[in-house]
């Protein structure tokens, strides 16, 4: 038993170093600061009491004019100063911690951005991220807990220790007379032993107390997490729709339900209602005690009424001191377990991370991929996405990939792209593994458009060149390359726009003055970010699904030159990208059921190809063309 | 920098309710919905003072009561009365305390639910008004925390009370001792008040730089890390760095930003302390005068100073108090104001709705979105005959969606009408009118919860009918995929809200999107881009189901894929905000234009013999 206590304690205090390491790099300097400045604020009441009881003493004794007014300088020039000397600090404090939280979430957002792939589409891993974030919103639960609790209960210590040294003279004095009754017995060293014994036992229940007010609250609190979850997702649902299919009602008729009146909220009333009255009548019987104890000496003569104030007022302090104590050590020990799950998350096995070759730099973009008997199973499901699939890709190639919906294209986009790696089978990159390269190097040598190719709200330069610091004509070369030209001389010529179009915001999430591009525009904003990148591999996942007519040709006729001397990927469900590819892969279900060019597997008759192709084309063949 | 300096000029805003009014309304909300807060507001007044009173007297009376008694027994008979009491009214206060948070919070959610309802049912092109999205905006701040003055508005009147109430106290206890220090003391506080008042108008002047920056911040963090979607084009660019120092970034000017709002406070703070440093010693020498005096005893002397210390807190609370007051006012003001926003389309009763598929009238219809400089519309005239198959084709940006979202009541016209059925759209019920409508749209809005409940937009399993259900599953192509999953048409969707949610793609999604307009089975549907994520197969079905989909309704198809165009009896072509041409497939081809071009375009690779290699 005493060995397992012993060992959660071991455990804790090892969760609390990680805690305190992880916001000394949140936030530098948080630390130093915070432990001078508590024990500033310590230790000024004691200063306060102090002076009031010696301004007491010479009140109620010798009342010597000279030396009231000498104290009383003391007092407002110290206090003047304390005051100074605390601001002081609490402004440098505020300044480290400002934008903590959202500090917080940054390092949580770059922790996630070196997870492999795999995690984020993981419903373990989104639901413990989830977990995280609602511990945090509704009680901080969690790393920022860390930061106010240490501090608290290390003023409590401190004021414990203050409060002891202060008055532990206060039990031995004895006045000489002889006393009866309760006088008789203050005035015996018995009645300290007594008074301590007293302040344990109060103790001991303030921790109870405290400790399964903390479970209980806690325990409501985190029901919440799931509603608010889910409150928050129907606040963010919103469109026409809602309108024309009357889907309004649902999301208001939950929010009735759960959120008008909330269980918890009641439940937690109840709960600190109880607690609270329960502490204040336990601290009260304990302070009628202390005050008698301390009027009784005062009485008798063993000190002056300016001491009685100050002892009095310590030993308050002490029962203050005490019962927060109680409360911090619960609710730390509680907050572990919000730890160990922010830890769990951090620390996430990596293995994309593992290869460690770089990858050639070369000139004559001489690589050459091949998947080799490569098979895919996403993460936790039975059904293979991809079967025995062999395939490689010539330097130059311009490589069409075409099928059905849910055929496998986008899932071989991603083994390519190592968003995942293989489940059998092995793809290699000059004739070696790619799980063997540095994965940082391996992605440098892809230029994706995904179809669901997302863009940031930041501005339009940093979004083509994936970066804060960029070549102005380098991206306004890849935009115009990419058919945004016009719509760069519109930006620039618009009245009202006085900033360089490459630092306009993309929509207005992040910036006020941003400006809304259409489908059609932000898919060619992709293209250029991808042009912008300059990799030997270029692949495009249903780059036109948003263009009309005009412009999907467009894209066409400067395939060519957008992809010029690199290796080229297009999936396109419009099978007119075909004709401009050297080499067509179809899949069906997984595999890969025809390769060659347009002319030879349009001829495949009954193959899949074929069949795909005339479904498109019949629509637009024996019309008369010119 | 232009646009900044327009925002300066803005004249200074009138809230449309004065306080009366406001106090009014809040207090009908809480007689409604909260009445218990009402009655506990008010006991909080009598309880809080006589703990003021005890916390002041407590002390004074126990010394003075050891330099008078010589016995112990009423020393300790005073010390067990004070106490006693003081715990009695601790245990009210902190029950009363509890009460309050807690009715305050339902008050809020109370408003809260309120403006959703409001929100939600408002007509939708409000959205695109510049002048209501600043209404709501402020709507919002008022009552987006348990923060804000508008929401402890109601509270803070007690609070007000029990101010003026403390101040009456603690300023008879010092008249006792000389009237003049208390008008010394309210110049003091107005001294500590003034630099509070100068202090917050310099943080408020520039508040824009500050919102500019969290604004960035709040995208940049929360938005950016929670959403998923964002992981793969991270990865692929390299942008975990480019993140990184670009939140550092951010973070570096807001510690700007803040760093001169701590200065300004510190300065705040000097000045303070300088007032207490005089003050106190000012309270000091007199009272010491006066003790050697022999005028104030020990007893007398503590009771005087802790008075005069608490004065100039309570005064610079009461000022506080009454700010907040108004600042409380002024913001339900902005809430009800938002409430009020007034609908153009009839919200009453309406005429009958046609039965079966009606026809659609444009009479020179103009429209332009409010914050847009040019007519997406200009005098549009056109009809559509009841049970008619268009086509709406034309460029990116020519304005085909917008045309129906008028047509169905989503916006309404600037100039001219829209009629249904020979009737004007506003002849109708809005919420009937729209149950005529159903459309595949191409930004789309899915609930989370399950795939069933979102084809058949039911609130409840019993609202579904299975069989119909099934029936549409099947026709939109999706019936393979619901097989496929464990819990099948009941596996709900939204990966973070529900761990056993599914993921569907972009195909997937317009399948269900499909389905859900075939269950609602309108007299009038307008598919939008519905084949764009399909492959080649299921966009050729698509085509074919499509007379069978439309067969009981007018039918609008809009589509960069000529080839639905077949199908389809007319064909409009938008382009220059009007109709360039309109006419059946054979006639525009015939006729050698825009629509001609596009065709051509497009069809080109699609011919045998086309060569890749154009130039």
């Amino acid at each position: 038993m005493k060995n397992k206590e012993k060992r959660t304690l071991f455990k804790n205090i090892k969760l609390l170093t990680r805690a305190i390491g992880i916001l000394d790099i949140i936030l530098p300097g948080f630390w130093t600061y915070r432990v001078i400045g508590t024990l500033f604020n310590t230790f000024t009441p004691y200063f306060g009491l102090f002076m009031t009881a010696a301004i007491l003493n010479e009140l109620a004794g010798n009342c010597r004019f000279q030396k009231l007014l000498i104290l009383a300088g003391i007092t407002i020039v110290g206090g003047f100063i304390i005051s100074l000397v605390s601001k002081l600090i609490q402004r440098k404090i505020s300044l480290i911690e400002n934008r903590s939280w959202e500090k917080h979430e940054g390092y949580l957002f770059d922790a996630q951005n070196r997870f492999q792939y795999e995690h984020l589409e993981n419903p373990d891993v989104i639901t413990l991220r989830n977990k995280i974030y609602e511990c945090m919103n509704a009680t901080g639960a969690g790393l920022m807990s860390v930061a106010w609790q240490i501090p608290a209960a290390l003023s409590s210590v401190l004021n414990i220790i203050f409060s002891v040294s202060l008055t532990v003279s206060m039990f031995g004095m004895v006045a000489s007379g002889s006393y009866r009754g309760i006088l008789a017995f203050v005035n015996s060293p018995a009645s300290a032993v007594v008074i301590i014994v007293l302040i344990i036992v109060n103790s001991v229940f303030s921790i109870t107390l405290s400790n399964s007010r903390t479970n209980k609250l806690n325990s409501e609190v985190s029901k919440l997490g799931a509603l608010n979850t889910r409150l928050n997702a129907y606040a963010d649902c919103w469109g026409e729709d809602m309108w024309i299919f009357n889907l309004h009602r649902i999301i208001l008729e939950e929010y009735r339900k759960y959120n008008l009146r909330p269980k918890w909220v009641s439940e937690t009333e109840r709960i600190s209602i109880r607690y609270n009255t329960l502490t204040t009548i336990l601290n009260a019987l304990l302070s009628v005690v202390i005050y008698l104890f301390v009027a009784a000496k005062a009485f008798i003569g063993v000190f002056g009424i300016g001491n009685f104030v100050l002892y009095e007022g310590t030993v308050s302090r002490f029962i203050g001191a005490v019962s927060g104590l109680a409360v911090q050590i619960g609710e730390i020990k509680f907050n572990s377990k919000y730890l160990i799950q922010l830890y769990e998350y951090l620390d996430l096995p990596n293995e994309m991370y593992k290869g460690t070759l770089a990858v050639e730099k070369r000139d004559d973009i001489d690589y050459d991929i091949e998947f080799r008997d490569v098979s895919f199973k996403y993460p936790r499901t039975e059904a293979w996405a991809l079967r025995h699939v062999n395939l490689k890709f010539k330097i130059g190639d311009k490589l069409a990939i075409v099928g059905e919906n849910g055929s496998g294209k986008t899932t071989f986009i991603k083994l390519l792209c190592r968003l995942y790696d293989p489940t059998e089978g092995k793809i290699l990159l000059n004739g070696i593994d790619i799980t063997r390269y540095r994965y940082d190097e391996y992605m440098s040598l892809f230029s994706v458009v995904f179809q669901d190719y997302s863009l940031f709200a930041f501005p339009l330069g940093e979004n083509v060149a994936a970066s804060l610091n960029y070549d102005k004509a380098k991206v306004r070369n890849c935009l115009v390359r990419a058919e945004m030209g016009s719509k760069l001389e519109s930006l620039e010529n618009d009245p009202d726009n006085e900033l360089d179009p490459l630092d306009i915001a993309i929509g207005q999430d992040y910036d006020s003055e941003g400006v809304e591009f259409s489908g059609g525009e932000m898919q060619k904003i992709a293209l250029a970010r991808a042009l912008y990148k300059d990799a030997p591999f270029v692949i495009l996942d249903e780059p036109t699904a948003a263009l009309d007519p005009i412009a999907e040709a467009a894209v066409y006729e400067n395939f060519n030159t957008l992809t010029q001397n690199k290796t080229s990927v297009f999936i396109s469900h419009r099978l007119s990208s075909c004709r401009f590819c050297d080499e067509i892969a179809v899949f069906d279900h997984g595999m890969l059921v025809q390769e060659g060019t347009h002319d030879a597997l349009v001829g495949e008759t009954g193959g899949k190809y074929a069949e795909l192709w005339s479904a498109q084309a019949k629509y637009y063949e024996g019309e008369s063309a010119s | 920098m232009a646009k900044k300096e327009k925002k300066k000029k803005e004249p200074k805003r009138k809230p449309k309710y004065g306080l009366f009014s406001c106090v009014g309304y809040i207090y009908r909300l809480m007689w409604k919905y909260e009445k218990k807060l009402v009655f506990v507001a008010v006991l909080t007044v009598p309880v809080s003072l006589a703990l003021s009173v005890l916390a002041l007297y407590t002390p004074p009376t126990i010394l003075s009561a050891l330099e008078k008694y010589d016995v112990f027994s009423p020393i300790a008979l005073t010390i067990l009365g004070l106490l006693f009491a003081k715990l009695l009214f601790d245990i009210t206060n902190n029950y009363l305390e509890i009460k309050i948070n807690n009715s305050e919070h339902f008050i809020l959610l109370r408003m809260m639910y309120i403006r959703s309802c409001k929100m939600r049912d408002r007509d939708f092109y409000h959205d695109f008004d510049p002048e209501i999205q600043k209404m709501d905006k402020r709507a919002n701040s008022a009552i987006n925390n348990n923060h804000t003055d508008g929401v402890h508005f109601p509270m803070q009147f007690s609070g007000m009370l029990r101010e003026i109430l403390k101040f009456i106290l603690f300023g008879s206890v010092i008249s006792m001792l000389n009237p003049i220090i208390i008008v010394l003391l309210v110049v003091f506080s107005g001294v500590g008040y003034m630099m509070n008042r100068i202090e917050r108008a310099r943080n408020f002047r520039d508040r824009d730089a500050r919102n500019t920056i969290d604004q960035k911040i709040y995208y940049s963090i929360f938005q950016l890390s929670r959403d998923f979607r964002y992981a793969k084009d991270i990865r692929l660019y390299s942008m975990a760095d480019y993140l990184h120092n670009g939140l550092q970034m951010l973070f570096s000017q807001s510690l700007g930003e803040q760093k001169k709002i701590e200065n300004r406070s510190l300065l705040t703070a000097v000045v303070s302390f300088l007032v207490v440093l005089i003050r106190d010693g000012a309270a000091y020498a007199f009272l010491i005068y006066k003790a050697v005096a022999g005028e104030v005893d020990a007893a007398s002397f503590v009771l005087y100073f802790s008075a005069i210390t608490s004065m100039s807190g309570l005064l610079s609370g009461l000022l506080e108090r009454i700010n907040s007051v108004f600042r409380g006012a002024e913001q339900v003001s902005d809430y009800r104001e938002d409430l009020e926003v007034h609908d153009k389309l009839n919200r009453g009763a309406g005429i009958l709705l046609p039965e079966g598929p009606f026809s659609i009238e444009f009479k020179n219809v103009s429209f332009k979105y409010p914050k847009g400089e040019k007519k997406v519309l200009d005098n549009v005239s056109f009809k559509i005959e009841a049970g008619e198959k268009v086509a709406l084709v034309g460029l990116n940006g020519a304005g085909k969606t917008t045309l129906t979202r008028l047509m169905c009541g989503m916006l309404v016209p600037d100039e001219g009408d829209i009629l249904l059925n020979g009737h004007s759209i506003f002849e109708y019920n809005r919420d009937e009118m729209f149950t005529l409508f159903g459309f595949v749209p191409q930004s789309y809005t899915l609930l989370p919860i399950s795939i069933a409940q979102n084809i058949a937009c039911a609130m409840t399993d019993d609202e579904i009918d299975r069989e119909k259900l099934n029936r549409c599953i099947e026709m939109a192509g999706l019936s393979e995929k619901m097989s496929s999953l464990p819990h099948g048409t009941d596996t709900p969707l939204d990966r973070s809200v529900y761990k056993d949610a599914v993921e569907l793609s972009g195909g997937e999604t317009q399948r269900l999107l499909l389905a859900r307009l075939l269950y609602k089975n309108p007299p009038c549907i307008i598919l939008d881009e519905p084949t764009a994520a399909l492959d080649p197969i299921a966009e050729d079905r698509m085509y074919q189901q499509y007379n069978d989909i439309s067969s009981h309704a007018t039918s609008v198809f809009i589509s960069h894929r000529l080839a639905s165009t077949r199908f389809c009896d007319r064909i409009f072509l938008l382009d220059g905000a009007n109709f360039a041409e309109v006419g059946t497939h054979e006639d525009l081809m015939a006729a050698g234009g825009k629509y001609r071009e596009l065709f051509d375009v497009q069809s080109k690779y699609y011919k045998e013999g086309a060569s890749h290699n154009e130039e």
